[in-house]
C-alpha cells in the first residue's frame, strides 16, 4: 500500500502549468531526434501498412494506388483459411502464455530456493542461454532433433522402448512441437524477471507466515505469488504480444504445415505478401495489430486492477 | 614555351571532350534475376561477347533469392526504379505482369530477329512467354526435368533404371529396405517429393507424373475445365498421394517440404529417386550427389520410357519504365544468337537452339540435350488469372487427403472434382 502512495502525484502538481516553457527547450532539443526517428521508423511504417490495407493489391505500391475501401478486410474475414488461422493463433497464444508464465514462476522459485547454493549460476545460465541464442540457428537444430529418421528425440524414445513422437509430420504433434520449442526459447527471459522480483520481495511476510504455521506450498500460493503480480502482469502482457506474432519458428520448422495446422496469422500474412497480395496481407497485419493491441491492453488493465484490489 | 602551354591545354581539352563523349554514350544495363552464381557468370560472359559489337554497353546483373526478387521487382516497377531487364522463368514473369502491368510488349524485337535466331524459338516457347497478347519476354532457355536415380544404389539392389510406375514402386521399396547406402541403418527413402505448398505439391509433384505420361494438365484442360476426375489424371493423382499414405515411400517430413528441404534430403544422400532439373546439374556434378545418378524420363503407367518435362521457359523482359529501355530491348535480341545460346547452355544447362556444340557438356547434362520425348507444361496461370487461387483450393484437399487418407480414393476424387468445379465457377465469376 505504501508503495502505491509513494508513486501517487499530488493533484495540484499535475494541474500546475510550467512557469517557463522555455526552461525545457534543451530537453526537447535532445529528445527531438529520437521523436523524429520514432515517427519515421516506428509510426510511419505502421500507418503506411494500414493505408495499403485499403488499396487494390495490383496498385498498392504504385504512384497512383486505387483505394478499395474495406474490400480487403471483407475478403480476408470471409476467407476460411484466415478464420481457422485466427482461432489457431489464439489457441496457441493461450497455451503458450500459460505454459511459459507458469513454468517461469516454477523455475524462478526453484532457482531462488536457499537449498540451491551450489550451481545456481550454472542453472541460471542454462535457462537463459536459449534467449540469447540466435533463433533461426536454434530452430534449425530443433527441426533436426525432431526429424523422424535421424532425430535424437525419436532415437531416445525408441531406445527407451517408447513409441516415436511424430514431430512436425502430424498436425497435433506439430502444434505441440512448436509449443515445446518456443517454451525452450522464451522461458528463460520470464524466469529471469520473476527471479529478480523474488529477490526483491519482503522476506518478513514469508517469515511471519512461517511463524503462523503456513507450510511451503501455502506460503508460495498466498504470500509469494501475490507479491509477484507486477512481474506476472509484465510477463503475461509481453508473452501475449510475443506469441500472437509467432512467425520465425513456423518459417524455419513447419512452413505452416502440415495441413495448415501451424499456419498462424503472421505466417499467413507473409504467404499473402509473397504472392504479391499486398492489400490482403496488410489487412491481415492490421487485424493482427488491433488484436495484439486490444488483448495486451485488456490483459494489462485486468492484471493491474486485480493487483490493486 | 607559350606554344607548348597552348598545345598542352588544347590536348587536355580534347581528351576531356573525348572522354565526355565516350562517357555520354556508355550505357550500363542492369539485369535482376534469382539464378545465383550460374546466372551471374552466364551474364558476365554474355556481356563480354556483346561488348565486341557494342563497346559502349556493359551488362551487369544482380542475383537475389526468389522471394526477394519478386518483392523488389514489383516495388521497383511500381515506383519507377525498375532495372533495365528482369530475367526469370515464364510463370514468374507473368506474375510480375499480372501485378504491375508494366512490362513491354517485345513482339517488335521478335520480328527483328534474324531468320536463324527466330527459328530457334518454338510456338510453345512463344505461347509460354505471351500473356494477354503481349510477348512479355524473349525466351532463351528451357528448363527441363527428369527422374534421377542413384547409380550406386541401383547396382546395390540389382535393378535397372526404372521406366514404369510399377518399376518405380518396386525399386523405391528396395531403396528403403535394403540399406543401399550400406551404413547399417534403415535411414533411406525411396523418392524425394515436396508437399509444403500448392506449387510444390501440384507443379513439382503431380504434374511430373501427369506430364511424364503425356497427359495434358494435372488440374484443368485448355478451356479451363476441371479434369482431375478424368481416369488417367485421377490415376496419376491417386498414385502420387499414395506415395505418402499407402506406399510410404517418401520421408514423413515431406508434408512440410519445399524445394530447399527436398534438396537437403537429396544432397544429404538419403533418397534414391529424385527430380533433376538441367539447372541442378552444374552443382550436382561437383558436389553430392556428385554425378552418382542416371537421369531419364518420368515413369509411365504403360510401357516406358516416359517423357522428360519442360518445366518452364526462361526469358528476359524489359519494364516499360526502365532507364535504358532501348538498349535493353537491343540486348534481349542478342540472347537468342548462337554465341549467347552456347554461353547459356554451358553455364546453366539450358538453351533453345539445336545447333550448339554439345561435345563439352558433362554426362549429367547430356540426357537433357539428347531427350527424345518431351512434354511441355502448359502454364495455366498465364491463361487463366484465377488459376493460382484454384490451385490453392485444390492443395487444401490434397494435403487433407495425405493427413486423413480417404477409404475410397475414387470417391474422394469425385467429391474433390465437384468442390473444385464450384470453386472455379465462383473464381471465374469474380474475374
Amino acid at each position: 500500500m505504501s508503495s502505491v502512495a509513494l508513486h501517487r502525484v499530488p493533484a495540484e502538481r499535475l494541474s500546475r502549468k510550467p512557469r517557463n516553457a522555455g526552461q525545457y527547450a534543451t530537453l526537447y532539443l535532445f529528445l527531438a531526434p529520437f521523436a523524429v526517428m520514432t515517427i519515421l521508423f516506428g509510426l510511419w511504417p505502421i500507418a503506411d501498412s494500414i493505408r495499403i490495407a485499403f488499396t487494390d493489391s495490383s496498385t498498392a505500391l504504385s504512384d497512383a494506388p486505387v483505394y478499395v475501401g474495406l474490400e480487403n478486410f471483407r475478403s480476408v474475414l470471409a476467407d476460411t483459411t484466415f478464420q481457422s488461422s485466427l482461432w489457431r493463433t489464439l489457441l496457441y497464444t493461450v497455451l503458450a502464455v500459460s505454459i511459459n508464465v507458469s513454468a517461469a514462476i516454477g523455475l524462478a522459485v526453484l532457482l531462488a530456493h536457499p537449498a540451491l547454493r551450489r550451481g545456481r549460476t550454472l542453472f541460471k545460465l542454462a535457462i537463459f542461454l536459449p534467449v540469447i541464442t540466435p533463433d533461426v540457428a536454434s530452430f534449425i537444430v530443433w527441426k533436426w532433433m525432431f526429424n523422424q529418421n535421424f532425430g535424437i528425440v525419436n532415437h531416445t524414445l525408441l531406445s527407451l522402448g517408447l513409441p516415436p513422437f511424430p514431430g512436425v509430420t502430424r498436425p497435433v504433434s506439430a502444434f505441440a512441437t512448436l509449443l515445446i520449442v518456443e517454451a525452450w526459447q522464451h522461458v528463460g527471459l520470464y524466469t529471469l524477471i520473476f527471479l529478480t522480483n523474488l529477490q526483491l520481495l519482503d522476506r518478513t511476510l514469508d517469515e511471519s507466515a512461517q511463524i503462523d504455521g503456513a507450510n511451503g506450498w501455502q506460503r508460495l500460493i498466498y504470500v509469494t505469488i501475490p507479491q509477484l503480480r507486477p512481474a506476472i502482469t509484465i510477463n503475461t502482457v509481453y508473452a501475449l504480444i510475443e506469441f500472437l506474432k509467432t512467425f520465425t519458428v513456423i518459417f524455419v520448422i513447419t512452413k505452416g504445415g502440415p495441413n495448415f495446422s501451424t499456419n498462424f496469422i503472421s505466417y499467413y500474412a507473409y504467404t499473402k505478401f509473397t504472392g504479391a497480395q499486398y492489400g490482403e496481407a496488410t489487412a491481415i497485419a492490421t487485424i493482427l495489430f488491433v488484436i495484439v493491441f486490444g488483448l495486451a491492453a485488456s490483459a494489462y488493465a485486468y492484471l493491474e486492477r486485480s493487483a490493486n484490489r | 614555351m607559350r606554344g607548348i602551354v597552348r598545345l598542352t591545354i588544347a590536348s587536355a581539352a580534347g581528351s576531356i571532350a573525348l572522354a565526355a563523349a565516350t562517357f555520354a554514350h556508355a550505357q550500363e544495363i542492369m539485369i535482376w534475376h534469382d539464378k545465383g552464381d550460374d546466372g551471374l557468370r552466364m551474364i558476365e560472359q554474355m556481356s563480354e561477347l556483346y561488348k565486341k559489337e557494342h563497346p559502349n554497353v556493359t551488362i551487369k546483373s544482380l542475383s537475389m533469392p526468389t522471394d526477394q526478387w519478386f518483392s523488389r521487382t514489383i516495388a521497383a516497377l511500381n515506383t519507377n526504379t525498375a532495372p533495365d531487364i528482369i530475367f526469370n522463368d515464364n510463370p514468374r514473369i507473368v506474375q510480375i505482369q499480372q501485378t504491375t502491368r508494366k512490362l513491354s510488349d517485345l513482339k517488335p524485337q521478335l520480328e527483328q530477329l534474324s531468320a536463324d535466331d527466330r527459328k530457334a524459338i518454338s510456338p510453345a516457347d512463344l505461347a509460354a512467354s505471351t500473356y494477354q497478347d503481349r510477348l512479355l519476354q524473349v525466351p532463351f532457355q528451357r528448363t527441363m526435368t527428369g527422374l534421377g536415380v542413384r547409380k550406386s544404389w541401383l547396382a546395390k539392389v540389382g535393378e535397372p533404371y526404372p521406366q514404369t510406375w510399377d518399376d518405380v514402386l518396386r525399386v523405391a521399396k528396395k531403396f528403403q529396405d535394403e540399406d543401399p547406402d550400406g551404413n547399417g541403418r534403415k535411414d533411406t527413402f525411396g523418392i524425394a517429393m515436396q508437399a509444403g505448398d500448392a506449387a510444390s505439391m501440384i507443379n513439382a509433384g503431380i504434374s511430373l507424373l501427369v506430364y511424364g505420361n503425356g497427359l495434358p494438365h494435372p488440374v484443368i484442360d485448355d478451356k479451363g475445365e476441371i479434369i482431375i476426375d478424368q481416369p488417367e489424371v485421377a490415376k496419376a493423382t491417386i498414385e502420387y498421394l499414395k506415395l505418402f499414405t499407402d506406399y510410404k515411400l517418401v520421408s514423413p517430413e515431406t508434408v512440410n517440404h519445399t524445394f530447399t528441404d527436398m534438396y537437403q534430403l537429396i544432397e544429404g544422400g538419403r533418397v534414391g529417386m529424385f527430380r533433376v532439373g538441367n539447372w541442378n546439374v552444374g552443382k550436382w556434378d561437383k558436389s553430392p550427389p556428385a554425378g552418382d545418378y542416371v537421369v531419364g524420363g518420368y515413369p509411365t503407367f504403360g510401357p516406358g520410357p516416359g517423357a522428360m518435362v519442360v518445366g518452364s521457359v526462361r526469358g528476359m523482359a524489359v519494364p516499360e519504365n526502365a532507364k535504358n529501355k532501348d538498349a535493353a530491348k537491343d540486348f534481349v535480341k542478342f540472347i537468342v544468337s548462337k554465341g549467347a545460346q552456347q554461353i547459356s547452355l554451358n553455364n546453366m544447362g539450358g538453351s533453345l537452339r539445336g545447333d550448339l556444340d554439345t561435345a563439352g557438356l558433362t554426362p549429367g547434362l547430356k540426357p537433357f540435350v539428347e531427350a527424345s520425348k518431351l512434354q511441355m507444361d502448359d502454364f495455366a496461370a498465364a491463361k487463366f488469372p484465377w488459376y493460382l487461387k484454384l490451385q490453392e483450393a485444390y492443395y487444401k484437399h490434397l494435403i487433407e487427403a495425405v493427413n486423413n487418407p480417404p477409404a475410397d480414393w475414387n470417391a474422394w476424387i469425385k467429391t474433390t472434382a465437384d468442390a473444385l468445379r464450384k470453386e472455379q465457377a465462383s473464381l471465374q465469376k469474380k474475374g
